[in-house]
């Protein structure tokens, strides 16, 4: 056991601080703390920064606009992009194409796919949404029915997809559909890259309870896409589909646990300022909180140095996925006890990020953004994997239970 | 870079299971429970054969020259046991004659002893350590002469059994260390919770004592109380384990309504939950070890492990009485054994609410 960075590693995290420090204003206090109606341009700048730098995709083959680093570096630049304040994935579609799908081609994708699409997400000029859930098919993943025949050259699609995140402002989307109807279940699905820009595509945007656009639901009336728009073998779209979730738990949980504590320094600022600091329940609940990011921080480093020596995404995924959604709303719910009667008409700065802890700079007395982050973590526990799909998975991958009764 | 153990770390754990496996069984265990006292010839091999008492003990006075992750490992398999040594206290005792300088003649003295576990020590830690009570023990050291202690620790793990006592005094100068020898101090053993930890009430009248030279006598103490905190941690992990693989052993094979329980959500996922506390406990523990190997800063993450684990063991050994049902209820079934471990574990150091309030300070609260 040795949790040391390598020195190479360490020699690269201070030249990135060096990148960092030149590219921002002196004394740059985080995104958290520029006015809301600045942040759109800057983000619109940093992206271009990060990219310039190659620090969109750092792990990526540099051919494809990435940044050749190892798995370790690659944590390296989320983590001192949190510490500095900074998004990593600067625009709300950044996740899919950067973290999701971008993996999922170096894996399963042809050269032709590689060398077309990945520099597009990297550049931006291709904007990804997630296409799994269907209005019948949730957690039952595999009960999907969205139906996809060649047709000379293209695939024609049919079907619905929701529960889209950014998928009003995607312009692909890459979607898991049934390609041969008479296979069961998780057979005869293909994982396609449907541009959503076409007649056959209709996106509808779903407002949230916290009152943004931030889902939608895509309608595909007889969509088209090449039939080289396929990953991986046709028919093989399950297999595709679970390295991708794989995927989206990643290598990034040092970082995660790295912004949690942002967080939760900045709970403890208004636990201060709201004159509670002594008050045996809160600090008692503080504490509680702080052990449960000190977990995801160990878990995410045995998850990250596995990841570095070569292994494949473990159980800690499933527990970094359950531990970290139920632990936004453990944090959220008590920075709006701590609040008390500020949340009855929230005031201050809103929000910066809407599936993340806020950046570093955020005001700790802003009952708005509380409020906002308390109302966002709600669906944490739904999406990805549910809290309770995630429990099956550990029961019986994990520790071989069996199926449930009417699970197939 | 890696959080998993090393290969010798990993051969370590292997090692002291199948020990454990042959010498440790349920049946000689059982005849142990609740009687004081420690299995003498476990003791032997586990420290003759395996060296596991001089682990952290450098090569100078015959220990193995590791650290604190390679106690934790064999901790977790003592914990996972129902065997009864007195392996925590004589390891703290080891960290605390450490911390007094390796040139000191008192360390000089014990170590080789601790570390061949010929001789078996406890630290008589002052009630609620995290808490930071002053020392109920008054030590007098006059110019020239034998020092001598005086006071009452109301709980000593392995009080009664150990051949040596490391005492936290206050004095004229303020806080200081002393060995003390079994022959000077009268030990009452006490009613354990605990069947597989003897305590005992430590009674000093004038004791002779050796002082502890050392720097920082305070620093010893958190220190002390640090690595003690992480290192029952480590036990307590062992605890939540082997409770995990009872339930799940049961879950797999107790049919109703036709099909294993453990098909049932309502079974499953009590299983993972129990599973998720085991697998976060143990990696708070592998990290704080590796702090206290590293010379990083231990105070937080060791009383945030300690109240961690503490309540993840409770919960998991109560969840493991439930989904055993009836049979779990009774004396011969091993459950409550590890219920009640889980249950003194939690307060032997301070309750886990003393150590929380420490974090909330720690982090600016």
């Amino acid at each position: 056991m040795d949790l040391t960075y390598p020195p190479e590693t360490e020699a690269f995290r201070r030249r990135l601080r060096a990148v960092l420090a030149d590219s921002l204003p002196t004394g740059w206090p985080g995104l958290g703390a520029l006015p809301a109606a600045d942040r759109q341009a800057f983000l619109v700048g940093w992206r271009e920064t990060l990219r310039a730098h190659r620090l969109l995709a750092p792990a990526w083959p540099r051919e494809y606009g990435g940044g050749g680093l190892g798995v370790l570096e690659q944590s390296v630049v989320a983590e001192e992009l949190v510490r500095a304040g900074l998004p990593a994935l600067p625009h709300p579609n950044d996740g899919f194409g950067l973290l999701l799908l971008g993996p999922t081609l170096l894996h399963w994708g042809t050269p032709a796919q590689k060398a077309y699409f990945l520099p597009r997400i990297v550049s931006g000029e291709h904007r990804w949404a997630q296409g799994y859930s269907e209005p019948d098919a949730g957690s039952d993943l595999f009960g999907l029915r969205t139906r996809a025949r060649l047709e000379g050259d293209e695939w024609v699609v049919d079907g619905r997809k929701i529960w889209q995140t950014a998928g009003v402002t995607a312009n692909w989307i890459f979607a898991l559909v049934r390609t041969d109807p008479a296979a069961a279940r998780s057979k005869g699905l293909s994982l396609l890259l449907i541009p959503v820009d076409q007649p056959g595509v209709e996106v509808r945007g779903i407002r949230t309870m916290a009152g943004d656009v931030e889902f939608a639901e895509v309608a595909f009336d007889g969509a088209r896409t090449a039939a080289s728009h396929v990953v991986g073998p046709a028919g093989a779209g399950a297999s595709v589909a679970l390295t991708l979730l794989g995927y989206e738990r990643g290598t990034g949980g040092v970082a995660q646990a790295e912004s949690l504590a942002v967080e939760l320094d900045r709970l403890v600022a208004l636990a201060r300022a709201k004159g509670v600091a002594g008050d045996p329940l809160v600090r008692q609940a503080v504490a509680a909180c702080w052990e449960k990011v000190q977990v995801l921080r160990c878990l995410g480093l045995a998850a990250l140095t596995a990841g570095a020596a070569g292994a494949p995404p473990g159980p800690e995924s499933s527990i970094l996925k359950l531990v970290g959604a139920e632990y936004r709303q453990e944090v959220t719910e008590l920075a709006v006890r701590v609040l008390g009667t500020d949340v009855l008409a929230p005031t201050g700065s809103p929000a910066v990020t809407t599936l993340a802890a806020q950046p570093r700079g955020t005001d700790p007395l802003s009952a708005r953004a509380w409020v906002d982050d308390f109302l966002r973590a709600r669906p944490g526990t739904v999406y990805g994997g549910s809290s309770e799909i995630q429990r099956d998975t550990i029961a019986e991958r994990v520790l071989g239970l069996p199926r449930s009764p009417g699970r197939g | 870079m890696r959080f998993a153990l090393s290969d010798d770390q990993a051969a370590l754990r292997e090692a002291t299971a199948a020990l454990l496996a042959r010498h440790a069984s349920r049946e000689s265990a059982r005849t142990t429970l609740g009687r004081g006292g420690y299995d003498t010839e476990l003791w032997r091999r586990l420290t003759g054969e395996l060296g596991a008492a001089g682990l952290a003990i450098p090569p100078a006075f015959g220990g193995a020259g590791a650290g604190h992750v390679e106690l934790a490992v064999v901790l977790e398999e003592l914990g996972a046991s129902l065997a009864s040594t007195p392996y925590l206290g004589t390891v703290l005792a080891a960290e605390v004659l450490r911390a007094a300088g390796e040139g000191s003649a008192v360390a000089a003295r014990w170590l080789a002893g601790l570390a061949g576990g010929t001789t078996v020590a406890t630290v008589a830690l002052p009630d609620h350590a995290a808490a930071g009570a002053p020392p109920t023990v008054h030590g007098s050291v006059p110019a020239g002469g034998p020092a001598s202690l005086t006071g009452r620790v109301a709980v000593v793990v392995n009080g009664a059994e150990a051949d040596l006592l490391l005492v936290p005094a206050g004095t004229a100068e303020g806080l200081a260390w002393f060995a003390v020898e079994s022959a000077e101090v009268r030990a009452t053993p006490l009613p354990s919770l605990d069947l597989t930890r003897p305590l005992a009430r430590v009674d000093l009248d004038g004791a002779a004592a050796s002082p502890v030279p050392a720097a920082d006598p305070e620093a010893v103490l958190r220190r002390a109380r640090d690595v003690a905190a992480v290192l029952l941690a480590a036990e307590q992990v062992g605890t939540a384990r082997a409770c995990l693989d009872m339930a799940v052993a049961h879950a797999r094979t107790r049919v109703q309504f036709g099909q294993p329980i453990g098909a049932f959500q309502a079974v499953k996922h009590r299983c993972a939950d129990m599973y998720v506390a085991v697998e976060s406990s143990r990696a708070l523990v592998r990290h704080a070890a590796w702090l206290a190997d590293s010379g990083g800063d231990l105070a937080a993450a060791a009383s945030a492990t300690r109240a961690y684990v503490s309540d993840a063991t409770y919960r998991t050994a109560a969840a493991t009485l439930q989904i055993l049902g009836g049979i779990g209820y009774t004396w011969d079934h091993d459950a409550h054994v590890h219920f009640r471990r889980a249950t003194a574990a939690t307060q032997l150091l301070g309750p886990p609410a003393d150590h929380r309030d420490r974090v909330a300070t720690l982090i600016g609260l």
